[in-house]
């Protein structure tokens, strides 16, 4: 959340995204100290269609640098598709795909990188699951993200404070 | 018959490298396909959800679907799921008043994502929906 405190983070947020939350999860608080926890910032078009996603928290710069990237890959999917929903995923899942490659060393297109299983991290993982399913709604894909990824059981239980 | 057994050698060369190739793609496959099986799974419960629930049904929507309008026919169009909280307007209506705060950060954040959204087609900008553990209204408990 500290990230989203930035005056340039907000400022750029605000002028490209409105914004809302949600609750998800629960964590514990034992003698002070939280336990468990986590968040998710999801970047999508107005009919919650996942763009982008950040798993876990980060740093001001690397939420602005992932807002930006977003912002101008759905500019660029829309010029190229000119209205054609199918090129338009389509160019999505390339900019997922393209970045999996070059930041996490994982090419799906490519023939001769199956040696070896890599470890991919979270950021990692998310791009994997949007170069495979590319413009997913969020309620299908939110459980999957925060258990799976994030590694937090969904919950709708309230925070529970023990002294 | 050489020019037949030529032919016969290269299309069984071209088959036992296509296994090579397959075989190399494994790993790549297997998790892409292990996270399509997830999605699907979750695309047919909220399909059931969906048809046996009268208020999801197409012309209950809203309208106004964002980004190319042919998106509505994409293949991974779904019913909206009127069933979760997540997604259920009503739920939404019921939670609060709609109100715009920062909550201490420097963006304004909508309490609810409904509003945020039709917000974000009325003014051809994207969504941005942080999902939290305990109450984001409350630093303490965020």
């Amino acid at each position: 959340v500290n990230a989203l405190a930035n005056d340039g983070v907000g400022n750029y947020l605000n002028e490209h995204f409105t914004a809302s939350f949600q609750k998800v999860a629960t964590f514990q608080i034992t003698n002070g100290q939280k336990q468990g926890g986590n968040v998710a910032s999801y970047f999508c078009s107005p009919d919650n269609r996942v763009l982008h996603v950040i798993a876990g928290p980060v740093d001001a710069a690397t939420m602005l640098r992932e807002a930006r990237w977003i912002v101008e890959a759905h500019k660029l999917a829309q010029l190229d598709s000119a209205g054609d929903a199918t090129r338009f995923s389509e160019n999505l899942r390339k900019a997922h795909a393209d970045r999996l490659r070059r930041e996490h060393g994982l090419d799906v297109a490519a023939v001769d990188t199956g040696r070896g299983r890599r470890a991919l991290d979270n950021q990692g993982r998310v791009h994997l699951l949007l170069a495979a399913a590319p413009l997913v709604k969020v309620e299908q894909v939110y459980k999957l993200i925060f258990e799976k990824i994030l590694g937090e059981q969904v919950s709708a239980s309230p925070v529970v404070e023990i002294k | 018959v050489l020019s037949a057994a030529l032919a016969t050698s290269l299309l069984a060369a071209g088959f036992v490298g296509a296994l090579g190739i397959t075989a190399r793609q494994g790993a790549v496959a297997v998790k892409i396909e292990l996270l399509s099986h997830e999605i699907a799974t979750v695309e047919r419960t909220e399909r059931a959800q969906a048809s046996a629930d009268p208020r999801t049904r197409p012309e209950q929507r809203s309208e106004g679907e964002s980004t190319p309008s042919a998106i509505a026919s994409a293949p991974i169009e779904l019913e909206a799921s009127a069933g979760r909280d997540l997604a259920n307007p009503a739920a939404d209506v019921l939670s609060s008043r709609p109100t715009c705060e920062s909550y201490g950060t420097a963006i304004q954040f909508s309490n609810r994502p409904t509003e945020a959204a039709r917000q974000a087609r009325q003014e051809s900008k994207l969504l941005f929906l942080l999902h939290v553990s305990g109450n984001f209204e409350d630093a303490k408990f965020t």
